[in-house]
C-alpha cells in the first residue's frame, strides 16, 4: 500500500514534468495557427483552383499542409470547394494533407524526433496526399 | 547530463513562446483588428484542446505506470513484426487530440525501443478520426470515406518504410 502510494507520487511527478515541458510548445503552435487562420480567409481558397489534374492537387496539398486546425474545418471547406466546382482530386488532397502534413508543426516535430525524421515524414506525406487525391478522386 | 539537456530544451521552448508572444504584442500596436481576430481564434483553439490535454495527461500517467520498456519492445520495437504494425495503426486511429501533444509520449516510447517506422505509421494513422467519420460520411458519402480510410492505412505503411529507409543510417536532431 505504502509502496503504491510512493509509486503514485513518483509517477505523477514524472508525468507532470513531461507535461510541463509540452505546454509552451503547444501554446506556441496554437498562437501561430490562430494567426494563420486569421490572415487567410476561407473564401480565398475558392479562387485558386484552375481544374488542372496535377496542379490542383498540388495547390490543394500546399494549402492543406499550411492550414492547421480541427479536421472538421477541412471537411467544411472541402465541401464548399466541391460545391464551387473544384475537383474531388483537389479536395481529397486538401483534406488528407490537412491532417497528415504539418509544416507549421515541423519545428516541434524536429525538436522531438530530429530534423531528418520530420522532413522525410512530412515530405512523403505531402507527396502521398497528392497521390491519394489523384487515385481516389480519379476512381470515384 | 540528461537533466541538463531537458532543462535546456525547456528553456528553448519557453524562448520560442516568448518570441511569438512578442510578435503578438507588436501586432497589437500595429494592427489591432488582426490582433483581436488572432487572439480570439487562439482562445477558441485553447478551449477546444483543453479537455484533450487532460486526457493526454491521464494517458501519459498510465503509460508511465503500466508500460514497461520490455512491453514496448515487444509490441512496437524493431522485432515486433506484424503485431507492431497493427498496434501502431490501431493506436494511431484511436488516439485523440492534436498530434503535437503526443510527441513527448512518442519520444518516450522511442527511447524504450519504438522504431521510427512505427512512429511514422502511428502519426499518419492519426489522420483517421473515428469520432469524425459520421461527419465525413455526411459531407462526402460512405464510399469516399471508406476509400480514404483504406488508402490512409495503406499509405501509412509506405510512409513508415520511406521514413525507416531515410532515418536508418543517421538519426540527427536539432541539438
Amino acid at each position: 500500500m505504502i509502496a503504491d502510494k510512493s509509486k503514485f507520487k513518483t509517477v505523477l511527478n514524472k508525468t507532470w514534468k513531461a507535461f510541463q515541458f509540452i505546454i509552451p510548445i503547444i501554446l506556441s503552435v496554437l498562437l501561430i495557427v490562430a494567426f494563420v487562420q486569421a490572415v487567410v480567409p476561407v473564401e480565398s481558397y475558392h479562387k485558386i483552383f484552375t481544374g488542372n489534374l496535377f496542379l490542383d492537387p498540388l495547390i490543394a496539398a500546399v494549402l492543406g499542409s499550411i492550414s492547421l486546425g480541427n479536421p472538421i474545418v477541412s471537411y467544411i471547406i472541402g465541401d464548399g470547394l466541391l460545391q464551387s466546382g473544384v475537383s474531388l482530386v483537389a479536395v481529397t488532397a486538401f483534406i488528407i494533407s490537412w491532417v497528415t502534413v504539418g509544416f507549421i508543426q515541423l519545428p516541434a516535430e524536429a525538436f522531438y524526433f530530429g530534423k531528418r525524421f520530420a522532413i522525410v515524414r512530412n515530405t512523403t506525406s505531402f507527396l502521398g496526399a497528392i497521390v491519394i487525391g489523384i487515385i481516389i478522386g480519379g476512381l470515384l | 547530463m540528461k537533466k541538463n539537456k531537458n532543462s535546456s530544451k525547456n528553456k528553448i521552448s519557453i524562448i520560442v513562446l516568448a518570441v511569438i508572444s512578442a510578435a503578438y504584442v507588436v501586432l497589437y500596436f500595429t494592427n489591432g483588428d488582426m490582433f483581436e481576430k488572432s487572439i480570439g481564434k487562439f482562445l477558441g483553439l485553447v478551449l477546444q484542446i483543453a479537455p484533450f490535454l487532460l486526457l493526454v495527461f491521464i494517458i501519459m500517467f498510465f503509460n508511465f505506470w503500466f508500460l514497461k520498456p520490455e512491453m514496448i519492445k515487444k509490441y512496437l520495437g524493431e522485432q515486433s513484426g506484424l503485431k507492431g504494425y497493427i498496434f501502431a495503426i490501431l493506436a494511431g486511429i484511436i488516439s485523440v487530440g492534436s498530434v503535437y501533444m503526443w510527441y513527448p509520449l512518442l519520444k518516450e516510447l522511442r527511447g524504450s525501443g519504438m522504431s521510427d517506422k512505427l512512429i511514422a505509421i502511428f502519426i499518419y494513422n492519426r489522420s483517421i478520426k473515428l469520432h469524425l467519420l459520421p461527419l465525413m460520411i455526411l459531407y462526402f458519402g460512405l464510399t469516399f470515406t471508406s476509400a480514404l480510410t483504406a488508402a490512409t492505412i495503406l499509405f501509412s505503411l509506405i510512409i513508415g518504410f520511406v521514413v525507416h529507409k531515410f532515418t536508418l543510417e543517421k538519426t540527427d536532431s536539432l541539438h
